[in-house]
């Protein structure tokens, strides 16, 4: 089976991809004694950046407040380099196998502007929900499984049970 | 012997070298695997809610496999502390719930966050639109966060694993995760086959020597328990909580009147109080016990390490929250109370007016006795930090 999508013509199997993956959050461990995570360091970014524009609101929230409590640099941190690497990894990626392309990606009935208001929903709950559980699917739902948490199990079951019942109700978007 | 990790605990590697040799590389060997695996399109990864595509679950369960092999491998190995490891805490129902709003958003949005990160570099405008989304997610999330507090806080059992929860050991819980990653794989495989005919079923050799090879070193670890099995079970979590500090906010930086309370009375004897506020609101009224300081002088004070610090200034005085983060910096546990002087002053300070007590549970009202020593004189007079 070789799959083609229009970002990697042949892809990586998952499983090689996989093991890409694993062999980053072991390294994380090894050297940083903490997991990986895609959402801490967007979360530290985006109270960051509320904090330039709006200081009242996030000095104040109870919240947000945490992630710019760093003495020196609230961007200094782990996670937010590791996302720094993920952009520059991604992009060399499609760099180098000449995948880089400006597109709206979508299922053959859909039209952009459906398309893009119900990615940005998508994407409003997913921000939500990220919070809620403490983290995503890297941070949280591989990192966490790996450790064996309770939680993390549960929240992976969880993100396949809310994707499979809402699957019916998108699917013009995809299929 | 190898040297122990996590290096940038054990004090082998500074911590701008963490950032650039370890957090970079790291994130970008992260990104290069799922942009080759073609998780920066969203129509694959919406594919695995129809059963077209179930790639993305199988490069899950392959990750989690060899992140937990290798934590735990290399800490049977000796090669890693693990009690330097920091462990994501369980919050049962918040967790339960995030995870079913996550997965209707990742079916709409056909990202998850990270990968929506990654599609957006490469040139994506529906996982910039998606991104945009998650900003305005969290920021709901963060802006309104009163009104979830209590929801996202309930149910924390801390550090839980499914080898305690099961009552079945760590080696065979591993072989247990290991052969649901492999009978998982395969039968969504198998369902993918069935519905959409767009696969054969033939699975390349190498990967069967990777699964048989996976299955044979947790077997080992199943079968053959090592001494320090006991050992490492007993230290892993042990970072859990409040350790990771500012980074990652695993405990709240911000407390309210009430839980510094209990934070106070649960320490008793191991607590440190101060009034960063001017000398003059000091004069006029503090907390019992409290000590006037300045966050200058709190940075260089000497401080036992079992010391709790509860601070407070004025109502929104952003100081309290970074000298929070220094003395967290320095290993310290410290909180901020949320509201500053003027949020403890109804609770701990005047008599308990009628209209605060209306609004407390008989349980609160009667911690809240306990509590009403908060900062009380137990522990001072201080070493001079307390005479100005």
């Amino acid at each position: 089976m070789k799959l083609s999508t229009s970002v990697c013509r042949p892809c990586w199997r998952p499983q090689l991809a996989g093991i890409g993956l694993g062999v980053a959050i072991v390294l994380a461990f090894y050297v940083a004694g903490r997991g990986v995570g895609a959402t801490g360091g967007a979360t530290q970014i985006i109270a960051t950046l509320q904090n330039w524009i709006l200081p009242h609101l996030t000095a104040g929230n109870s919240y947000l407040a945490n992630y710019i409590a760093s003495p020196t640099n609230p961007l200094g941190s782990f996670l937010v380099y590791l996302l720094g690497g993920m952009l520059a990894g991604s992009f060399f990626a499609a760099l180098f196998s000449r995948h880089l392309r400006v597109e709206i990606l979508r299922g053959p009935n859909i039209g952009v502007l459906p398309r893009l208001t119900i990615a940005f929903a998508g994407g409003v709950l997913v921000g939500y929900a990220s919070r809620l559980a403490r983290g995503c699917t890297s941070g949280q739902a591989l990192v966490g499984g790996a450790e064996l948490s309770v939680g993390a199990w549960v929240f992976m079951v969880c993100i396949f049970i809310g994707g499979f019942a809402a699957a019916w109700l998108v699917r013009k978007q995809w299929l | 012997m190898a040297v122990i990790g996590p290096l940038a605990k054990t004090g082998e590697i500074s911590q701008s070298l963490n950032l650039w040799l370890a957090a970079f590389p790291i994130g970008f060997l992260f990104g290069y695997s799922l942009q080759r695996a073609g998780l920066t399109d969203s129509r694959k990864i919406a594919a695995v809610f129809y059963l077209k595509d179930v790639d993305v679950p199988v490069l899950m369960f392959t990750a989690i496999v060899v992140a937990a092999l290798g934590l735990w491998g290399l800490s049977l190995l000796e090669v890693l502390d693990i009690g330097h490891v920091y462990f994501v805490p369980t919050y049962l129902a918040p967790m339960a719930v995030g995870g079913l709003i996550f997965g209707v958003g990742m079916v709409m949005g056909g990202y998850c966050p990270g990968t929506s990160f990654a599609a957006l570099v490469i040139g994506k405008l529906d996982a910039l639109v998606f991104a945009l989304g998650f900003l305005a997610g969290t920021l709901l999330f963060g802006d309104l966060f009163p009104i979830w507090k209590g929801f996202y806080e309930s149910e924390s059992f801390g550090v839980l694993r499914l080898d305690q929860v099961l009552g079945i050991g760590l080696g065979p819980t591993l072989l247990l995760v290991v052969l649901v990653a492999v009978g998982g794989s395969i039968g969504l495989r198998r369902l993918q086959r069935y519905f959409w005919h767009n696969v054969d079923g033939t699975v390349p050799r190498g990967i069967r020597v990777l699964v048989g090879l996976a299955i044979l070193i947790a077997a080992v670890l199943a079968f053959f328990p090592n001494r320090s099995f006991f050992a490492i079970t007993e230290t892993a979590g042990s970072m859990g909580g409040w350790d990771c500090g500012w980074e990652d906010p695993c405990e709240s930086v911000m407390v309210d009147p009430l839980k510094a309370g209990r934070l106070a009375y649960d320490y008793q004897d191991r607590l440190r109080c101060f009034d960063l506020r001017d000398p003059s609101q000091y004069q006029g009224s503090h907390l019992q016990g409290a000590v006037l300081a300045t966050p200058a002088e709190l940075e260089t004070m000497a401080l036992d390490p079992s010391t709790l610090v509860i601070l407070y200034g004025r109502q929104g005085d952003p100081q309290v929250r970074k000298a929070v983060g220094t003395l967290r910096q320095r290993g310290l546990r410290a909180f901020a109370v949320e509201g500053g002087f003027e949020a403890l002053e109804p609770y701990y300070v005047d008599p308990l007016s009628s209209r605060l007590e209306a609004t407390l549970s008989a349980d609160q009202l009667s911690e809240l006795e306990a509590y009403r020593a908060v900062c009380s004189p137990r522990q001072e007079p201080q070493e001079g930090a307390a005479s100005r």
